[in-house]
Protein backbone atom coordinates (compact mmCIF):
# COMPACT_ATOMS: atom_id res chain seq x y z
CA UNK A 1 0.00 0.00 0.00
CA UNK A 2 2.86 2.68 0.98
CA UNK A 3 5.04 1.81 -2.20
CA UNK A 4 1.79 2.19 -4.21
CA UNK A 5 1.09 5.94 -2.33
CA UNK A 6 5.10 7.35 -2.71
CA UNK A 7 4.72 6.27 -6.41
CA UNK A 8 1.27 7.76 -7.19
CA UNK A 9 2.70 10.44 -5.25
CA UNK A 10 5.71 10.87 -7.01
CA UNK A 11 3.49 10.40 -10.53
CA UNK A 12 1.83 13.35 -9.59
CA UNK A 13 4.85 15.46 -8.50
CA UNK A 14 6.43 14.73 -11.92
CA UNK A 15 3.13 15.58 -14.11
CA UNK A 16 2.64 18.60 -12.03
CA UNK A 17 6.23 19.64 -12.63
CA UNK A 18 5.80 18.80 -16.65
CA UNK A 19 2.92 21.16 -16.34
CA UNK A 20 4.64 23.37 -15.04
CA UNK A 21 7.16 23.98 -17.53
CA UNK A 22 4.97 23.13 -20.44
CA UNK A 23 4.47 26.52 -22.06
CA UNK A 24 0.80 26.43 -24.18
CA UNK A 25 1.05 26.52 -27.63
CA UNK A 26 -0.56 29.81 -29.24
CA UNK A 27 -2.90 29.40 -32.36
CA UNK A 28 -0.74 31.24 -35.13
CA UNK A 29 -2.64 34.42 -35.76
CA UNK A 30 0.02 35.52 -39.00
CA UNK A 31 -1.10 34.89 -42.96
CA UNK A 32 -0.73 32.03 -44.97
CA UNK A 33 2.06 29.79 -44.29
CA UNK A 34 5.17 31.09 -46.06
CA UNK A 35 7.93 29.60 -48.38
CA UNK A 36 10.52 27.16 -46.64
CA UNK A 37 13.21 26.17 -49.19
CA UNK A 38 16.87 25.64 -47.27
CA UNK A 39 19.47 23.27 -47.93
CA UNK A 40 20.47 20.62 -45.08
CA UNK A 41 24.16 20.70 -44.08
CA UNK A 42 24.82 18.02 -46.49
CA UNK A 43 23.52 20.60 -49.14
CA UNK A 44 20.21 18.33 -49.92
CA UNK A 45 16.99 21.13 -50.20
CA UNK A 46 14.18 20.50 -48.63
CA UNK A 47 10.85 22.26 -49.27
CA UNK A 48 8.22 22.45 -47.26
CA UNK A 49 5.47 21.85 -49.62
CA UNK A 50 7.35 18.36 -50.39
CA UNK A 51 6.44 17.28 -46.50
CA UNK A 52 2.36 18.22 -47.75
CA UNK A 53 0.52 15.15 -45.87
CA UNK A 54 2.70 15.49 -43.08
CA UNK A 55 2.75 17.48 -39.43
CA UNK A 56 5.82 19.69 -39.36
CA UNK A 57 7.27 21.28 -36.48
CA UNK A 58 9.69 23.97 -37.86
CA UNK A 59 11.61 25.42 -35.05
CA UNK A 60 14.18 28.77 -35.45
CA UNK A 61 16.98 28.12 -33.40
CA UNK A 62 20.65 28.77 -32.84
CA UNK A 63 23.49 27.95 -30.77
CA UNK A 64 24.20 30.67 -28.93
CA UNK A 65 20.63 30.43 -27.90
CA UNK A 66 20.52 28.64 -24.51
CA UNK A 67 16.70 27.18 -24.21
CA UNK A 68 17.33 26.27 -27.64
CA UNK A 69 20.31 24.00 -26.65
CA UNK A 70 18.67 22.92 -23.41
CA UNK A 71 15.27 21.83 -25.68
CA UNK A 72 16.80 20.07 -28.12
CA UNK A 73 17.14 16.38 -26.45
CA UNK A 74 13.45 16.81 -25.92
CA UNK A 75 12.58 17.30 -29.66
CA UNK A 76 14.21 13.95 -30.16
CA UNK A 77 12.16 12.27 -27.62
CA UNK A 78 9.48 13.50 -29.23
CA UNK A 79 10.42 12.68 -32.68
CA UNK A 80 10.85 8.85 -30.80
CA UNK A 81 7.58 9.16 -29.29
CA UNK A 82 5.91 9.54 -32.84
CA UNK A 83 8.47 7.59 -34.36
CA UNK A 84 6.84 5.62 -37.42
CA UNK A 85 4.16 8.36 -37.92
CA UNK A 86 4.06 11.41 -40.77
CA UNK A 87 5.49 14.00 -38.11
CA UNK A 88 8.86 15.75 -39.04
CA UNK A 89 10.81 18.50 -37.65
CA UNK A 90 12.95 21.18 -39.61
CA UNK A 91 14.80 22.81 -37.33
CA UNK A 92 16.09 25.71 -39.52
CA UNK A 93 19.34 27.12 -37.66
CA UNK A 94 19.29 31.27 -37.62
CA UNK A 95 21.86 32.83 -39.49
CA UNK A 96 24.79 30.76 -37.97
CA UNK A 97 28.08 29.43 -40.21
CA UNK A 98 27.96 25.83 -40.91
CA UNK A 99 31.07 25.40 -39.25
CA UNK A 100 29.50 26.61 -36.03
CA UNK A 101 26.11 24.59 -36.78
CA UNK A 102 28.76 21.36 -37.67
CA UNK A 103 30.32 22.06 -34.29
CA UNK A 104 27.19 22.59 -32.31
CA UNK A 105 26.17 18.93 -33.59
CA UNK A 106 29.02 17.65 -32.38
CA UNK A 107 28.25 18.38 -28.63
CA UNK A 108 24.49 18.04 -28.91
CA UNK A 109 23.34 14.40 -30.38
CA UNK A 110 20.12 14.59 -32.30
CA UNK A 111 19.28 13.28 -35.87
CA UNK A 112 16.24 15.49 -37.23
CA UNK A 113 16.55 17.54 -40.23
CA UNK A 114 18.48 21.05 -39.65
CA UNK A 115 18.38 23.67 -42.26
CA UNK A 116 20.23 26.14 -42.99
CA UNK A 117 19.38 30.01 -43.31
CA UNK A 118 22.36 31.95 -43.32
CA UNK A 119 20.92 35.04 -45.38
CA UNK A 120 18.00 34.98 -42.91
CA UNK A 121 15.34 35.02 -45.58
CA UNK A 122 13.19 32.46 -44.21
CA UNK A 123 12.99 34.45 -40.72
CA UNK A 124 12.32 37.69 -42.53
CA UNK A 125 9.39 35.59 -44.73
CA UNK A 126 8.25 33.60 -41.29
CA UNK A 127 8.43 36.51 -38.98
CA UNK A 128 10.51 35.23 -36.48
CA UNK A 129 11.84 37.89 -33.37
CA UNK A 130 12.52 35.30 -30.56
CA UNK A 131 14.54 32.57 -30.44
CA UNK A 132 13.70 30.12 -30.30
CA UNK A 133 10.57 30.62 -32.03
CA UNK A 134 8.14 27.14 -33.38
CA UNK A 135 5.49 26.48 -35.88
CA UNK A 136 3.34 23.56 -36.13
CA UNK A 137 2.56 22.63 -39.54
CA UNK A 138 -0.85 20.35 -40.69
CA UNK A 139 -0.91 18.01 -42.95
CA UNK A 140 -2.73 20.15 -45.25
CA UNK A 141 0.55 22.81 -45.15
CA UNK A 142 -0.85 25.68 -42.75
CA UNK A 143 0.75 26.59 -39.99
CA UNK A 144 -1.85 25.84 -36.54
CA UNK A 145 0.40 26.28 -33.62
CA UNK A 146 3.04 28.59 -32.58
CA UNK A 147 5.70 28.31 -29.72
CA UNK A 148 8.03 31.44 -28.77
CA UNK A 149 10.45 30.49 -25.95
CA UNK A 150 11.84 26.80 -24.55
CA UNK A 151 9.98 23.96 -23.17
CA UNK A 152 9.93 19.87 -22.84
CA UNK A 153 8.17 18.94 -26.12
CA UNK A 154 8.41 15.23 -25.17
CA UNK A 155 5.54 16.85 -22.52
CA UNK A 156 2.11 14.68 -23.12
CA UNK A 157 0.51 18.05 -24.06
CA UNK A 158 2.36 18.18 -27.21
CA UNK A 159 2.58 14.65 -27.73
CA UNK A 160 -0.83 15.16 -27.56
CA UNK A 161 -1.40 17.85 -30.04
CA UNK A 162 0.53 16.57 -32.22
CA UNK A 163 -1.31 13.27 -32.24
CA UNK A 164 -4.29 14.67 -32.84
CA UNK A 165 -2.92 16.69 -36.43
CA UNK A 166 -1.30 13.60 -37.29
CA UNK A 167 -4.79 11.60 -37.27
CA UNK A 168 -6.96 14.51 -38.60
CA UNK A 169 -7.12 14.74 -42.22
CA UNK A 170 -5.26 16.72 -44.30
CA UNK B 1 12.04 75.26 -13.86
CA UNK B 2 13.78 77.31 -10.40
CA UNK B 3 14.18 74.17 -8.58
CA UNK B 4 15.93 72.63 -11.79
CA UNK B 5 18.55 75.27 -11.82
CA UNK B 6 18.95 75.13 -7.86
CA UNK B 7 19.65 71.55 -8.14
CA UNK B 8 22.07 72.26 -11.21
CA UNK B 9 24.02 74.81 -8.50
CA UNK B 10 23.94 72.26 -6.00
CA UNK B 11 25.28 69.68 -8.75
CA UNK B 12 28.39 71.52 -9.90
CA UNK B 13 30.47 71.29 -7.00
CA UNK B 14 30.04 68.12 -6.75
CA UNK B 15 30.45 67.38 -10.26
CA UNK B 16 34.24 68.35 -9.80
CA UNK B 17 34.90 66.11 -7.66
CA UNK B 18 36.26 62.37 -8.81
CA UNK B 19 33.09 59.88 -9.42
CA UNK B 20 31.37 61.03 -6.46
CA UNK B 21 27.31 59.73 -6.36
CA UNK B 22 25.07 63.00 -6.06
CA UNK B 23 22.29 62.97 -5.45
CA UNK B 24 19.02 65.01 -7.84
CA UNK B 25 16.17 66.19 -6.49
CA UNK B 26 14.71 66.29 -10.26
CA UNK B 27 11.27 68.52 -10.24
CA UNK B 28 8.50 65.78 -9.68
CA UNK B 29 10.01 65.10 -6.26
CA UNK B 30 12.32 62.33 -7.04
CA UNK B 31 15.74 62.04 -6.07
CA UNK B 32 17.68 60.12 -8.61
CA UNK B 33 21.43 58.95 -7.49
CA UNK B 34 23.89 60.09 -10.53
CA UNK B 35 27.37 59.16 -10.53
CA UNK B 36 29.37 61.72 -12.39
CA UNK B 37 32.51 61.25 -14.44
CA UNK B 38 34.03 64.55 -14.75
CA UNK B 39 36.05 65.61 -17.60
CA UNK B 40 37.43 68.70 -19.35
CA UNK B 41 35.75 68.25 -22.94
CA UNK B 42 32.53 69.93 -23.74
CA UNK B 43 31.21 66.43 -24.46
CA UNK B 44 28.42 64.93 -22.02
CA UNK B 45 27.34 61.74 -22.15
CA UNK B 46 23.77 60.45 -20.22
CA UNK B 47 23.80 56.90 -19.69
CA UNK B 48 20.97 55.85 -19.00
CA UNK B 49 20.23 51.77 -17.61
CA UNK B 50 18.56 48.88 -19.31
CA UNK B 51 16.54 46.24 -17.85
CA UNK B 52 19.49 45.10 -16.85
CA UNK B 53 20.12 47.45 -14.83
CA UNK B 54 23.90 49.08 -14.93
CA UNK B 55 27.24 47.24 -13.99
CA UNK B 56 30.58 47.79 -13.34
CA UNK B 57 30.94 47.77 -17.32
CA UNK B 58 29.39 51.14 -17.80
CA UNK B 59 32.21 52.49 -14.92
CA UNK B 60 34.66 51.08 -16.74
CA UNK B 61 34.26 52.52 -19.75
CA UNK B 62 32.92 56.04 -18.10
CA UNK B 63 36.23 55.94 -16.67
CA UNK B 64 37.93 55.42 -20.08
CA UNK B 65 36.48 57.71 -21.91
CA UNK B 66 37.82 61.11 -19.50
CA UNK B 67 41.31 61.42 -20.67
CA UNK B 68 39.32 61.95 -24.13
CA UNK B 69 37.32 64.61 -22.56
CA UNK B 70 33.86 63.27 -22.49
CA UNK B 71 32.41 63.45 -19.28
CA UNK B 72 29.63 60.90 -18.50
CA UNK B 73 26.63 60.67 -15.80
CA UNK B 74 25.51 57.58 -14.38
CA UNK B 75 21.87 57.79 -13.49
CA UNK B 76 20.88 55.06 -11.13
CA UNK B 77 16.75 54.94 -12.58
CA UNK B 78 15.88 51.77 -11.08
CA UNK B 79 17.18 52.51 -7.72
CA UNK B 80 15.44 55.71 -7.39
CA UNK B 81 12.17 53.74 -7.77
CA UNK B 82 12.76 50.51 -6.12
CA UNK B 83 12.21 48.68 -9.40
CA UNK B 84 13.87 45.30 -10.10
CA UNK B 85 15.66 44.91 -13.36
CA UNK B 86 13.36 43.96 -15.64
CA UNK B 87 11.91 45.02 -19.18
CA UNK B 88 8.63 46.27 -17.24
CA UNK B 89 10.34 48.50 -15.16
CA UNK B 90 11.95 50.42 -17.95
CA UNK B 91 7.92 50.98 -19.19
CA UNK B 92 7.20 52.38 -15.42
CA UNK B 93 10.37 55.34 -15.75
CA UNK B 94 8.43 58.50 -15.95
CA UNK B 95 9.73 60.13 -19.10
CA UNK B 96 9.62 63.72 -17.05
CA UNK B 97 12.78 62.29 -15.11
CA UNK B 98 14.46 61.66 -17.79
CA UNK B 99 13.92 64.73 -19.13
CA UNK B 100 14.41 66.82 -16.48
CA UNK B 101 18.37 64.66 -16.02
CA UNK B 102 18.15 66.02 -19.76
CA UNK B 103 17.78 69.18 -18.58
CA UNK B 104 20.00 69.19 -15.95
CA UNK B 105 22.73 67.63 -18.36
CA UNK B 106 21.91 70.59 -20.99
CA UNK B 107 22.48 73.10 -18.72
CA UNK B 108 26.00 72.51 -18.13
CA UNK B 109 26.62 74.07 -21.47
CA UNK B 110 28.56 70.73 -22.92
CA UNK B 111 27.49 68.78 -25.62
CA UNK B 112 24.83 66.01 -24.80
CA UNK B 113 24.73 62.72 -26.13
CA UNK B 114 22.03 59.68 -24.85
CA UNK B 115 22.99 55.97 -24.53
CA UNK B 116 21.11 53.02 -23.58
CA UNK B 117 20.80 49.17 -24.18
CA UNK B 118 17.93 47.00 -24.47
CA UNK B 119 14.22 47.93 -23.39
CA UNK B 120 15.93 50.94 -21.55
CA UNK B 121 15.54 52.27 -25.70
CA UNK B 122 12.07 53.10 -24.24
CA UNK B 123 11.86 55.53 -21.67
CA UNK B 124 14.95 57.46 -23.21
CA UNK B 125 13.36 57.80 -26.08
CA UNK B 126 10.04 58.99 -24.45
CA UNK B 127 12.34 61.10 -22.26
CA UNK B 128 14.03 62.69 -25.33
CA UNK B 129 10.29 63.56 -26.96
CA UNK B 130 9.43 64.78 -23.37
CA UNK B 131 12.43 67.00 -23.38
CA UNK B 132 12.11 68.30 -26.67
CA UNK B 133 8.21 69.53 -26.30
CA UNK B 134 10.16 72.49 -24.09
CA UNK B 135 13.36 72.68 -25.44
CA UNK B 136 12.24 75.57 -27.90
CA UNK B 137 14.99 74.91 -30.30
CA UNK B 138 17.41 73.71 -28.42
CA UNK B 139 18.76 70.06 -29.27
CA UNK B 140 20.76 66.79 -27.75
CA UNK B 141 23.66 65.93 -29.83
CA UNK B 142 21.89 62.09 -30.79
CA UNK B 143 21.10 59.08 -28.99
CA UNK B 144 23.02 55.64 -29.24
CA UNK B 145 21.12 52.75 -28.34
CA UNK B 146 22.74 49.44 -27.99
CA UNK B 147 20.66 45.96 -29.19
CA UNK B 148 17.66 48.73 -28.72
CA UNK B 149 13.93 46.37 -27.77
CA UNK B 150 11.46 48.80 -28.49
CA UNK B 151 8.74 46.07 -29.62
CA UNK B 152 4.91 47.50 -28.21
CA UNK B 153 4.96 43.70 -26.60
CA UNK B 154 6.73 40.83 -27.70
CA UNK B 155 5.71 40.00 -31.54
CA UNK B 156 3.67 36.89 -31.55
CA UNK B 157 5.75 34.44 -34.10
CA UNK B 158 4.36 35.21 -38.03
CA UNK B 159 2.76 38.58 -37.37
CA UNK B 160 4.19 41.67 -38.12
CA UNK B 161 6.47 43.62 -35.29
CA UNK B 162 5.30 46.78 -33.85
CA UNK B 163 6.66 49.47 -32.52
CA UNK B 164 6.00 51.61 -29.40
CA UNK B 165 4.67 54.66 -30.71
CA UNK B 166 7.59 57.14 -29.82
CA UNK B 167 9.53 55.03 -32.49
CA UNK B 168 7.29 56.82 -34.87
CA UNK B 169 7.56 60.05 -32.85
CA UNK B 170 11.44 60.18 -32.55
CA UNK B 171 13.29 62.72 -34.82
CA UNK B 172 16.94 62.52 -33.61
CA UNK B 173 20.37 61.11 -34.87
CA UNK B 174 20.66 57.80 -33.65
CA UNK B 175 23.52 55.10 -33.81
CA UNK B 176 22.74 51.65 -33.50
CA UNK B 177 24.64 48.96 -31.82
CA UNK B 178 23.38 45.58 -32.66
CA UNK B 179 24.91 42.24 -31.63
CA UNK B 180 25.00 39.51 -34.56
CA UNK B 181 24.46 36.90 -32.58
CA UNK B 182 20.68 38.17 -31.47
CA UNK B 183 17.22 38.03 -33.64
CA UNK B 184 17.02 41.58 -33.65
CA UNK B 185 19.87 41.59 -36.06
CA UNK B 186 17.15 40.15 -38.40
CA UNK B 187 15.37 43.42 -37.60
CA UNK B 188 17.49 46.06 -38.06
CA UNK B 189 17.04 46.95 -41.01
CA UNK B 190 13.11 47.36 -40.38
CA UNK B 191 14.04 49.20 -37.46
CA UNK B 192 16.32 51.70 -38.52
CA UNK B 193 13.39 52.39 -41.75
CA UNK B 194 10.78 52.92 -39.13
CA UNK B 195 13.36 55.76 -37.18
CA UNK B 196 14.00 57.21 -40.76
CA UNK B 197 10.51 57.40 -41.99
CA UNK B 198 9.52 59.56 -38.46
CA UNK B 199 12.26 62.12 -39.48
CA UNK B 200 15.54 60.04 -37.62
CA UNK B 201 18.77 60.24 -39.17
CA UNK B 202 20.03 56.60 -38.44
CA UNK B 203 23.43 54.61 -38.87
CA UNK B 204 23.46 51.16 -37.67
CA UNK B 205 26.31 48.41 -36.82
CA UNK B 206 26.66 45.04 -36.37
CA UNK B 207 28.93 43.92 -34.17
CA UNK B 208 30.01 40.29 -34.70
CA UNK B 209 30.26 37.54 -32.86
CA UNK B 210 28.17 38.86 -29.40
CA UNK B 211 24.83 38.23 -27.89
CA UNK B 212 22.65 41.48 -26.59
CA UNK B 213 23.75 41.97 -23.14
CA UNK B 214 27.27 41.06 -23.92
CA UNK B 215 28.58 44.14 -21.79
CA UNK B 216 26.86 42.57 -19.10
CA UNK B 217 26.71 39.24 -18.88
CA UNK B 218 28.17 36.92 -16.20
CA UNK B 219 28.71 34.27 -18.25
CA UNK B 220 30.66 36.03 -21.48
CA UNK B 221 32.05 34.10 -24.56
CA UNK B 222 35.78 35.01 -25.40
CA UNK B 223 33.86 36.99 -27.90
CA UNK B 224 31.92 39.04 -25.85
CA UNK B 225 34.55 39.59 -23.06
CA UNK B 226 36.58 40.86 -25.95
CA UNK B 227 34.02 42.85 -26.88
CA UNK B 228 32.89 44.76 -23.75
CA UNK B 229 36.86 45.59 -23.34
CA UNK B 230 36.40 47.89 -26.62
CA UNK B 231 33.16 49.04 -25.19
CA UNK B 232 34.52 52.51 -24.32
CA UNK B 233 35.73 52.56 -27.83
CA UNK B 234 32.31 51.96 -29.15
CA UNK B 235 30.90 54.76 -27.46
CA UNK B 236 33.37 56.91 -28.46
CA UNK B 237 33.18 56.04 -32.48
CA UNK B 238 29.21 56.06 -31.72
CA UNK B 239 29.85 59.92 -30.41
CA UNK B 240 31.73 60.64 -33.43
CA UNK B 241 29.44 59.11 -36.12
CA UNK B 242 26.36 61.01 -34.05
CA UNK B 243 28.91 64.32 -34.97
CA UNK B 244 29.31 63.48 -38.32
CA UNK B 245 25.96 63.04 -38.77
CA UNK B 246 25.33 66.61 -37.54
CA UNK B 247 28.13 67.99 -40.03
CA UNK B 248 26.19 66.07 -43.02
CA UNK B 249 23.39 68.23 -41.91
CA UNK B 250 25.06 71.71 -42.47
CA UNK B 251 25.26 73.61 -45.83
Amino acid sequence: MMPRLVSAFALFLLTSFSAACAQELKPYAGSATPPLRLKDLAGKVHDLTDYRGEVVMVQFWATYCAPCVKEMPSMQRLAAKLAGKPFRILAVNMGESEAEVRAFLTKVNVDFTVLMDEEGQAIAAWKVFAVPSTFIVDRAGRIRHTLQGGTEWDAPQYVETLTALIGAQP
Amino acid sequence: MKLLFMCLTLLLPLATRAMDVSLFALPNGTEVAVRPFPATGDRLLLWFPCDEGQSTAEAKAAAALLPQGIETWLPDMLGAHFLPMAPSSMDQLPAEEIAALIELAQQTGKRVYLLTAGRGALPVLRGLARWRSTAAGREVQGVVLVYPELYAGTPAPGTEARYEPVVHETVSRIVILQGARSPGRWWLSHLVQVLQAAGSRVKATLLPGVRGYFFLREEQTPEEAAMAARLPDLVRDALDRIDSMKQENQP
